[in-house]
């Protein structure tokens, strides 16, 4: 009798335990649920509302009539896009300059910032002040600055005339060209370098030392070091600094870096285009700008795979 | 007997040879003078490169006018001139701006700093349902356009009576929604994930509530995080004018933004009673005289910062996927 109880009482406990755990969860949950709370309503109000809207609204006619009260929205599906892609050039014009900027600017950012990490994980002296110098474009770098770099100059590199002499005297004139064009972006490209070259030195710092030595007492050089453990490491981080470089040189504020933003905010003043025409072409860039990230992304990740073999 | 003692001299020089090639080039353990000169020569270089636009920015913002137009000066002013920074100190009313500009970026990144260690926190240490998917939309967030959601923004901000207004800019930036959020809220989310089960829990059984924990154990571990968002954040407000200046609608007007208007403004704050004079005439020396001026807060900040700022680098875990 009395162990039937105690047998009774003791399941009770369990039963209560097992209770309390669910209820302990389902605490948890919905504090963890609080504190992302914010943004809940921020990604509601300020992403998906604005996306639902200017996805509506890149299939209206929008005009301006003063006497019914404002802005009068016609539903003209695929018309906005039909005018942008074949009737009016501007955009397609910018759309092909961000493109052909992205595929040339992107590897040779990388590369640079690749090497330049690697020369500031030596162990040198002054190594604060050239790392002061490297990080300097990521906190000064905005858009009014480039654009008055790229109007009243300072922004390309003066070759001096001896050196385009020597090159012109010993190579074909298209060389010429391509040297000066390199020595005319490649300060721009530089300064992009800021936020890739600290993700790679982060990276390379967190390599485990003992790595390196036993792979030097196993006699590689340090040539062999560089390609069969500092590369396979960083290499997965090349994909995250495609995302970032893409998202990166798609919203900067400089007209004379990319002139898309301005297109799209001129486009919205102006009465034969208004906001419809202007929402069709923000649609159309942040497709543009997702199909960019996904084929880079998905092209410089599945070589990671086939390099691991 | 030629041959032996052709060999012992080859063998010599052979020596010799291995030994300058250690000093130079080095050895598998050290590195040679050759590579260290060669490591100097390029870092040197590539920072010269760096810092061209400003080094340039700088002496020409010091040429008189006449000075910029004379070809037989190009790097040094003909004499140390500081009016072209009196002009753009007044055109740009630097003072006011300059504390506006501190105000503005100061009370946004302070606002992100909360939002995106906030939600990270919630994200990083409790299971819920549809936590992966909030992840996956954050990611999303980031690599939208801005260019995506200014047009409706603006009209919400329009109806809500914000526009022109710093809520603004706050009201996103305290909702998860500010400057690449999403890359602070990874940034403390990899953080908050380093935090140790059983300190949670220990804490947990001595009755800390978990928003004790957060600002008890969280928050003290990702110092870090923090030092390194709010100097990124803050340089980010301080230079984002596209959209500032369409939500804001010049109503606050900070340094990066008045430098959009300097050649406008320029005119209304300088002498115009001396239009003729060459001196007086906005050039390229008054621009970047203003450029300067807009970058130097931002560049004292970091001089100020930067041992943190890099020491933190180096612990964060920024580069995780």
């Amino acid at each position: 009798m009395r162990k039937d109880k105690l047998q009774v009482s003791i399941s009770e406990v369990t039963k209560e335990k097992v209770v309390r755990k669910i209820s302990y969860k389902r605490k948890r949950a919905l504090e963890g649920g609080l504190y992302i709370l914010p943004w809940i309503f921020g990604f509601i109000v300020f992403f998906l509302y604005p996306l639902g809207r200017t996805i509506y609204n890149s299939f209206n006619k929008v005009t301006y009539n003063a006497k019914a009260g404002g802005y009068q929205y016609t539903m003209i599906w695929f018309k906005n896009y039909k005018r942008i892609l074949t009737e009016e050039p501007d955009l397609a014009i910018a759309f092909q300059d961000f493109f052909v900027q992205i595929l040339t600017y992107v590897p040779v950012i990388i590369a640079l910032s690749i090497i330049i990490a690697l020369l500031l994980n030596n162990k040198m002296k002054g190594r604060a002040i050239y790392r002061l110098i490297f990080f300097l474009p990521i906190i000064i770098l905005n858009g009014q600055l480039l654009e008055n770099l790229n109007t009243y100059g300072g922004m390309s590199l003066e070759v001096g005339g001896f050196v385009i002499t020597v090159i012109e005297k010993i190579s074909p004139e298209f060389l010429v060209d391509t040297v000066t064009l390199l020595f005319n972006t490649i300060l721009q490209v530089l300064w992009y370098c800021g936020v890739p070259i600290l993700i790679f030195l982060a990276t390379i710092q967190k390599i485990d030392k003992s790595l390196f030595e036993a792979a030097s007492i196993d006699g590689a050089s340090s040539w062999n070091i560089f390609w069969k453990i500092t590369l396979p490491t960083i290499y997965p981080l090349v994909s995250v600094v495609i995302v970032y470089l893409v998202v990166f040189m798609a919203n900067i504020d400089s007209t004379a870096d990319n002139s898309i933003n301005n297109i799209i905010n001129l486009s919205r003043y102006n009465p034969a285009r208004y906001e419809g025409y202007a929402s069709a072409q923000a649609v159309l860039f942040a497709l543009l700008q997702v199909v960019l990230i996904a084929v880079l992304y998905f092209l410089t990740h599945g070589k990671k795979r086939g390099g691991n073999k | 007997m030629e041959v032996i003692k052709n060999q012992k001299i080859s063998y010599k020089h052979r020596k010799g040879f291995l030994k300058i090639k250690r000093v130079l080039l080095g050895m598998k353990s050290s590195e040679g003078i050759f590579y260290k000169l060669m490591m100097y020569f390029l870092l040197t270089v590539l920072g010269f490169v760096f810092l061209y636009p400003i080094l340039y920015m700088s002496s020409t913002s010091m040429m008189s006018n006449m000075d910029l137009i004379d070809n037989s000066i190009k790097w040094i002013p003909s004499k140390l001139n500081f009016k072209n920074y009196q002009f753009a100190y007044r055109a740009l009313d630097f003072v006011k701006t300059l504390f506006v500009s501190i105000g503005y970026s100061g009370i946004n990144t302070l606002a992100l700093l909360i939002s995106s260690s906030t939600i990270a926190y919630g994200l990083s240490r409790f299971k819920f349902v549809g936590r992966k998917l909030v992840i996956v939309l954050i990611l999303l967030t980031f690599i939208m356009p801005k260019a995506l959601f200014f047009i409706p923004t603006y009209r919400i901000m329009g109806q809500l009576h914000l526009t022109g207004n710093i809520f603004a800019i706050l009201l996103p930036a305290i909702s998860g929604q500010g400057l690449q959020a999403a890359l602070f809220i990874l940034i403390f989310f990899q953080f908050f994930n380093m935090i140790p089960k059983s300190l949670e829990e220990a804490a947990i059984v001595d009755g800390a509530s978990s928003f004790k924990i957060f600002y008890k154990i969280a928050i003290p571990m990702a110092i870090p995080a923090i030092i390194i968002t709010s100097v990124y954040a803050f340089s980010l407000y301080w230079n984002e004018t596209f959209l500032a200046r369409t939500y804001l609608e010049g109503k606050i007007n900070t340094l990066p933004m008045s430098l959009k208007n300097l050649s406008s403004s320029y005119y209304k704050v300088n002498p115009t009673d001396q239009y003729n004079n060459v001196e007086v005439k906005f050039t390229e020396a008054k621009a970047f005289a203003g450029t300067i001026l807009s970058i130097l807060p931002l560049i004292a900040m970091y001089a100020i910062v930067q041992k943190w700022f890099v020491e933190s680098i180096d612990k964060t875990g920024i580069t995780g996927e």
